[in-house]
């Protein structure tokens, strides 16, 4: 699966947690220019991992923001449709899950990636489906 | 597959143009106002007629017009930061990415009441029509994709409301509003009739994509294209200096 590079990963996360272009160029020391690349290699990347994905397992996709990583998809289960939430974690790559069942981390990714404002199940789902 | 005609900033400039030239005319009484709205209508409808979705290397090409390409924009794929399939996103509220919805509510809603206090000519029978829709537009926009039973029923008392209003007026104009709400109403009320199409956030604005219920073959265009260029991008990383000594893949 798809693992962003190193400082494309950076550059992405920290425009994703609400930085400005201008402050990441600051605080990485490069140019504006370049962290724009950055940012847009980055949210073709992402969508190229959750497309993948959702290709690979047959599951339709509903909604995939580059911008925050995650994916929200239709899928089968047996006889029985389900809903499957998938998030790019810096250092894990992608993650998948059925029907909203999201272990601590995820929660806390969501958390500090600003999807939600505590770290709450029904509360990601509501955000991550609204 | 197509781009939808409203919610650009052309359609936008068509709408508001309208329901200007139309308050003009309710404050004027001058059938120039009116008559030259229904020239903008008229003549925007080619102007703005939704084309076929291209899709080139790196790029879909949204385009507009008719016989010819009035509109053109080429949107870079590193620019899309959301991809939305809007009939299979149940709570989804358009109206979070459609702020235009307010804006034509207000000009909607400020026509309809200006012309029937001011009773202006043709009568209130067409005012309330310009309330009815405005309002019908907005629900659709307001309420979750997925929550069809919600969106009728604010369909139908919106109707209600209006017939009641109006029953005081004239009971053939209730009669009207009570028929049309109701036949609304059952519409909405069907799972086909939800809101639908591919909406695109970018960088410069949203873009709802309406493939005409095709939208999965849209997002299978959309991956197979995302997926070639990601492959053309992982070559060009090796030598890039983000991806240099990082690039991995599976």
């Amino acid at each position: 699966m798809l693992r962003l590079p190193e400082g494309m990963e950076r550059v992405w996360l920290m425009k994703a947690k609400g930085m400005r272009e201008v402050e990441i160029a600051e605080t990485l020391g490069v140019s504006r220019q370049a962290v724009n690349k950055a940012l847009k290699d980055a949210r073709v990347k992402l969508f190229e991992a959750f497309f993948g994905l959702a290709e690979v397992f047959s599951w339709d996709v509903v909604r995939v923001n580059a911008e925050k990583g995650f994916m929200v998809a239709r899928g089968k289960c047996g006889d029985e449709n389900v809903r499957i939430y998938a998030f790019y974690i810096p250092g894990r790559r992608v993650r998948a899950f059925f029907e909203g069942e999201f272990p601590e981390y995820i929660l806390k990714h969501a958390v500090e990636m600003g999807i939600i404002e505590k770290p709450d199940k029904k509360e990601l789902v509501k955000a991550l489906e609204s | 597959m197509a781009v939808r005609v409203k919610w650009s900033y052309a359609s936008s400039l068509v709408l508001t143009s309208i329901a200007l030239l139309a308050v003009l005319y309710i404050l004027t009484g001058m059938d120039a106002f009116w008559d030259l709205s229904g020239i903008i209508f008229w003549i925007s409808l080619p102007l703005l007629w939704p084309r076929p979705v291209r899709f080139e290397e790196n790029a879909l090409i949204l385009e507009r017009g008719w016989p010819k390409v009035f509109l053109r924009r080429k949107l870079p794929l590193g620019e899309i930061r959301e991809v939305i399939n809007v009939s299979s996103a149940e709570r989804l509220r358009l109206i979070r990415y459609m702020k235009g919805a307010y804006l034509w509510l207000f000009l909607w809603l400020t026509v309809g009441i200006l012309g029937l206090l001011m009773n202006a000519p043709p009568g209130p029978y067409l005012w309330g029509n310009w309330i009815f829709w405005g309002l019908v537009a907005f629900i659709r926009e307001a309420v979750p994709v997925g929550d069809r039973l919600f969106t009728s029923l604010c369909i139908f008392a919106t109707a209600l409301l209006l017939a009641g209003f109006f029953y005081r007026l004239n009971p053939d104009y209730a009669l009207y509003f009570g028929g049309i709400g109701v036949l609304m109403a059952l519409m909405y009320a069907d799972d086909d009739s939800r809101p639908s199409g591919v909406l695109l956030v970018t960088d410069d604005g949203v873009y709802l994509v309406s493939p005409f219920g095709d939208e999965e073959e849209l997002l299978n265009n959309l991956s197979s294209v995302l997926i070639g260029e990601g492959q053309n991008r992982k070559d060009k990383l090796q030598e890039s200096d983000w991806g240099a000594a990082n690039a991995q893949t599976p």
